[in-house]
């Protein structure tokens, strides 16, 4: 099977539908602040349940790259950032908006978003099939190693205090081991109630955690949007802009699909490095700031191809490199689809349609959000105390008709109170999601590692794939604690606020 | 010590006692030998390095106090013994809009009732009664709004939910 395959199954009319709902949905979460791509994913992820595995992940993956695109909408013309990974593009999007250019900053944060997606795209399907046969080398060990290895290189890219990061990742491994003993089948932590049996659910969880916490902060906090009411004209980009855009969405859509592999880095790192980028070895530095073109081009092509690159640990080694990726994994496990190596070989109706479906759903982004803007504009201008009754109504139905169970509701509910205390705390959720979401892999692992060498830990340092991951690891670890590297890390961090 | 660091060290000290609970919760589980591990192995160890972990934070945050109240001391006027200097951020408090703060607590609330009334009054009157309550916290419309809104919203959810996506939602005493 091959990428032509792949087409033919993303271009049936029911496929293209779910294609089409999934990338609207998305721009539509990604335009309005306050709701995100995870938690509308979660939201819409029971709908998904009744439908082949195949079409519900092409919507849910639409649902994460179109709100990419929405995100920049909002940056560039209310100065809020629709979703996290556009919030580098307030700073010279808007100030193109004030200068009479949104068009053009909307147009090429269209066209930047569609060529970076499109290019991690191209990287996914030549890469992926390489690495999962790599992966196919891996054992116990090697798995256990590298899934350690990823979550330390979350918490080690995490925007806050690496050590609270590291308890967040810790707190989401024991939720993970909630539940039935996989071996022996001891039931842990489970309190009696019958619905824990199976483990606490995930996706109330991330529901709570990323929808209704959201909706606590913004309660609090009273979102005010000032949206821009100038005529929005000439979208399409002029000759200088295309030339001032080219390198920057060329170097967006490398630096974004490489941060896109990393755990934990993601959209919005990849935007923010981006910009940092093109502010260096740009001609006019002083430029940035007030209005210049490579300063959107160059991050909006970065955060979609990060979702591109994102795909690959996925698809290939079954580790989630942000929290919508481990809302995916979680979602193949449900649909009883094993997602690591053999995925290519085993589903691959699923690996190339979802590939395929992402060509196509870019360029129905495209359409959606340069003719259409003009529609997007005016969403945003609904207040947002309308959209809070809807959002927390559509959260309590999705984390009902999960299992039909009342508590999976309250579970939802608690970690978005939990996760509204995180905010206020700056203690991250990703972590804990993505160590949740591992947690039974990485201890069945564990076991099966030990059961290997009787009881030997030395096992993950004596096979050479598994020690390199456990060095980088430690490395990682101790690196940041180091005063001469964490004088410069702060120093760069002053000068990239500058 | 200033308010925000011993807030700081609270927390520490709160994920000390949830690492020490894990531990002992898992030993009773029983750890098994590391030949054969037992079902308590893994949040055993997972609750070891959360202790771990919430001492070397709350190590990082008195260490990080101390160092800036003596650096601030010293700015002021030349004292060096911070103890009695409260930061700027230390007097910021965690819930700095209180009025926000209380209609959050409110809606974790009325979720709260609205999750557990909703089995016995059925999806379409609890939810009515949820958002009739949302509209009047958080913007205080009219009264003509809130109901004409309140019905309209959980009978049109009703609708899209139950009606056509054939979603599972509760019944209720009433049948509805």
């Amino acid at each position: 099977m091959d990428i032509f395959d792949g087409f033919s199954i993303a271009l049936t009319i029911a496929n293209l539908g779910y294609c089409a709902a999934g990338v609207f949905i998305g721009t539509l979460v990604g335009v309005l602040p306050g709701i995100g791509p995870v938690a509308a994913m979660s939201i819409l992820f029971p709908v998904t349940l009744g439908i082949p595995p195949v079409s519900a992940v092409i919507m849910l993956s639409g649902i994460y790259y179109g709100a990419m695109y929405g995100g920049s909408t909002t940056s560039i013309l209310v100065n809020i950032p629709g979703e996290a990974s556009s919030v580098i593009t307030c700073l010279d999007g808007h100030q193109m908006a004030r200068k009479g250019r949104a068009g053009v900053a909307l147009g090429i944060s269209a066209i930047g978003s569609f060529i970076g997606g499109t290019l991690a795209i191209i990287g996914l399907q030549i890469a992926a099939p390489h690495l999962a046969k790599v992966a196919l080398i891996f054992g116990f060990p090697e798995y256990f190693s590298l899934m350690c290895c990823g979550l330390v290189v979350l918490t080690f890219m995490a925007q806050g205090s690496m050590v609270r990061a590291l308890m967040m990742a810790v707190v989401g491994l024991f939720l993970g081991s909630v539940g039935m003993d996989l071996v022996m089948g001891t039931p842990r932590f489970t309190f009696g109630i019958v619905e824990f049996s199976d483990g606490v659910g995930l996706i109330p969880v991330i529901m709570g955690l990323f929808g209704i916490s959201e909706v606590l902060l913004n309660i609090e906090q009273r979102i005010s949007k000032d949206v821009f009411s100038g005529k929005i004209s000439q979208i399409w980009p002029s000759r200088k802009d295309w030339a001032d855009s080219a390198g920057p969405i060329s170097r967006g859509g490398l630096i974004g699909f490489f941060f896109g592999l990393l755990p934990g880095a993601g959209p919005v790192a990849a935007g923010f490095v981006s910009y940092s980028v093109e502010k260096k070895i740009s001609k006019h530095p002083e430029q940035f700031g007030q209005g210049a073109i490579e300063g959107v081009a160059g991050p909006e092509a970065a955060n979609n191809a990060a979702i591109g690159g994102a795909f690959i640990p996925l698809l290939t080694l079954a580790i989630p490199s942000t929290p919508g990726m481990a809302l995916l994994l979680g979602a193949f496990l449900s649909y009883g689809v094993n997602v690591g190596p053999l995925l290519i070989t085993q589903h691959p109706d699923i690996f190339w349609g979802v590939v395929a479906s992402m060509y196509i759903g870019n360029i129905m982004l495209i359409v959606l959000n340069l003719p259409f803007v003009g529609l997007w504009v005016k969403i945003l201008k609904i207040p947002y105390h309308y959209l809070v009754p809807a959002i927390l109504i559509f959260c309590v139905i999705g984390s009902y008709s999960l299992s039909n169970s009342i508590v999976d509701v309250i579970v939802m509910i608690v970690f978005g109170f939990i996760g509204y205390l995180f905010k206020k705390l700056k203690y991250e959720a990703a972590p804990l999601i993505m160590a949740m979401v591992l947690s039974p892999l990485m201890e069945n692992n564990f076991r099966q590692s030990l059961l290997l060498s009787q009881g030997d830990f030395m096992i993950f340092f004596s096979r050479p794939l598994s020690a390199i991951l456990m060095v980088i690891a430690l490395l990682l670890l101790i690196l940041p604690n180091l005063s001469w590297v964490r004088k410069r890390r702060e120093k760069r961090l002053e000068a990239s606020l500058e | 010590m200033s308010t925000a660091s011993r807030k700081e060290n609270w927390l520490s000290g709160f994920w000390i006692v949830c690492g020490l609970s894990i531990c002992v919760a898992s030993y009773r589980l029983s750890l098994g030998s590391l030949n054969d591990p037992g079902p308590g192995l893994f949040p055993f160890i997972a609750g070891a390095v959360l202790c771990v972990l919430s001492m070397v934070e709350w190590w990082n945050t008195t260490c990080a106090y101390r160092r800036d109240a003596r650096a601030l001391a010293q700015a002021v006027d030349g004292r060096t013994d911070g103890a009695l200097i409260v930061s700027a951020e230390a007097v910021e408090p965690l819930f700095a809009k209180r009025l926000g703060a209380l209609k959050a607590a409110a809606i974790i609330v009325a979720l709260l009732i609205y999750a557990l009334a909703m089995e016995h009054l059925g999806f379409i009157l609890s939810t009515t009664l949820f958002i009739a309550f949302l509209l009047w916290l958080v913007e205080r419309q009219r009264w003509y709004v809130i109901v004409f809104g309140a019905v309209f919203s959980s009978m049109a959810t009703y609708l899209v939910f139950k009606v056509w996506l054939e979603t599972a939602l509760p019944i209720g005493l009433l049948g509805f």
